[in-house]
């Protein structure tokens, strides 16, 4: 058994931070990478290329360029977030099995304001043993 | 080089009345204010209304407003700092408008060696600190004005902390050795940019450490500073490989983490 949902979110969210761009991509579910290839293809990633990436026949400055994107993405979601004090709490009331939800918290001193202040979530998925992320939710989507 | 002659009256620029001379050994031309908005100000001027000669000098003793990069304040009381600008006509692409901030950097960092003082390293993109304990000794500002396609002058202010010791000759001599270092350095970029940034990088604190860098308008990057680029950038690589350049014009704030 991998590590714990909030152990996993703590280190993509680490990972994002810090440019951690092949470990960020390999720590998405096989249902996220697909996704994210869809929305490249969609904004207008040549088709070939497209192929390339998902073949894993594509050179290592395509994938850099294309896994360096994905972060800077993630990082935009993050913005104006301090990743170095983000508390993780897990939901996963209500959820259907084999998935989890984590609430990236922004502690708050102030007992009147509550404990912290939902910053964004992370949706995981298991995938063998294995929590993956399956996306993440800045705090203004909905 | 010449002792001020005290102003009597302040010029309609706001600066008082100049002494010029020349110095000695390198027949550098040196303006010399008793006090002044402050010595970049006054050397973009001399270098746009007078075609100040590449080396041209200003040397302020009381800045009003001494501003660094980003516009901070350099914290200084006026009477501790030595305060200077000097016009550079380097040869540089208008890509590489980045490197005179280095290359200032560089020039007082081994005039400070030059000159006899403590040890100092760079810190990208803008200080000179202490190699022990890393407080600033000295911070730099380059106003850089392009022409068609390259820089067309560079404005190197400089600012030295002399609380330690205000002495007077010590002024002189780290004015003449910084001043003596930037003209070399700034010479060298005709042959290129690789001699003087190697040189930067054996002296810059900031590579080798893993930072985490506020940038503007917002956000941030982190990454482990790896190398300074041929047009004068730095590049944050990532544990997986990813790299990330960063221009001076990007970075808020740099913050060296263990």
């Amino acid at each position: 058994m991998g590590a714990p949902p909030d152990e996993v979110a703590r280190t993509f969210v680490q990972a994002v931070a810090w440019g951690e761009h092949h470990l960020v991509w390999e720590m998405l579910s096989s249902e996220a990478q697909r996704v994210v290839m869809g929305i490249a293809t969609s904004r207008g990633m040549p088709e070939p290329l497209a192929a390339r990436l998902r073949d894993g026949t594509a050179t290592q400055a395509e994938l850099d360029q294309f896994r360096g994107d994905l972060v800077n993405g993630f990082r935009a979601d993050l913005l104006g977030v301090d990743v170095d004090t983000l508390e993780y709490d897990v939901e996963d009331a209500g959820l259907e099995p084999g998935t989890a939800r984590v609430v990236l918290v922004v502690p708050v001193p102030d007992p009147v304001l509550g404990s912290g202040l939902p910053a964004a979530s992370l949706e995981l998925r298991q995938e063998s043993d294995d929590w993956r992320v399956e996306r993440l939710v800045p705090r203004h989507a909905k | 080089m010449t002792a001020d002659d005290e102003p009597d009256t302040p010029a309609d620029n706001g600066a008082s009345e100049p002494s010029e001379s020349a110095s000695p050994d390198t027949r550098r031309e040196i303006r010399r204010y008793e006090a002044a908005v402050s010595a970049g100000a006054m050397g973009l001027g001399w270098a746009n209304l007078e075609q100040a000669p590449n080396g041209a000098m200003v040397v302020v003793v009381h800045e009003v407003s001494p501003l660094g990069r980003l516009g901070q304040m350099w914290p200084v009381p006026a009477l501790s700092t030595l305060a200077f600008a000097v016009v550079t006509r380097p040869a540089l692409s208008a890509e590489q408008a980045d490197v005179p901030w280095l290359i200032s950097a560089l020039a007082v960092a081994e005039g400070m060696d030059a000159a006899g003082e403590p040890p100092v390293h760079t810190a990208w993109p803008d200080l000179v600190v202490d190699a022990q304990d890393g407080t600033t000794r000295a911070a730099v500002r380059a106003d850089v004005q392009l022409g068609p396609g390259k820089v067309r002058v560079a404005v190197a202010t400089v600012r030295v902390d002399m609380s330690s010791d205000p002495d007077p000759a010590r002024r002189e001599r780290l004015l003449e050795a910084i001043g003596d270092q930037l003209d070399r350095r700034t010479a060298e970029l005709a042959e290129g940019v690789a001699g003087p940034l190697a040189a930067y990088e054996k002296l810059c604190s900031t590579i080798g450490r893993n930072l985490k860098l506020r940038l503007i308008p917002r956000g941030e990057m982190r990454g482990h500073a790896a190398v300074v680029d041929p047009l004068g950038r730095l590049e944050l690589r990532s544990a997986t490989g990813m790299v990330e350049r960063v221009s001076v014009n990007q970075v808020r704030a740099v913050e060296m983490l263990a």
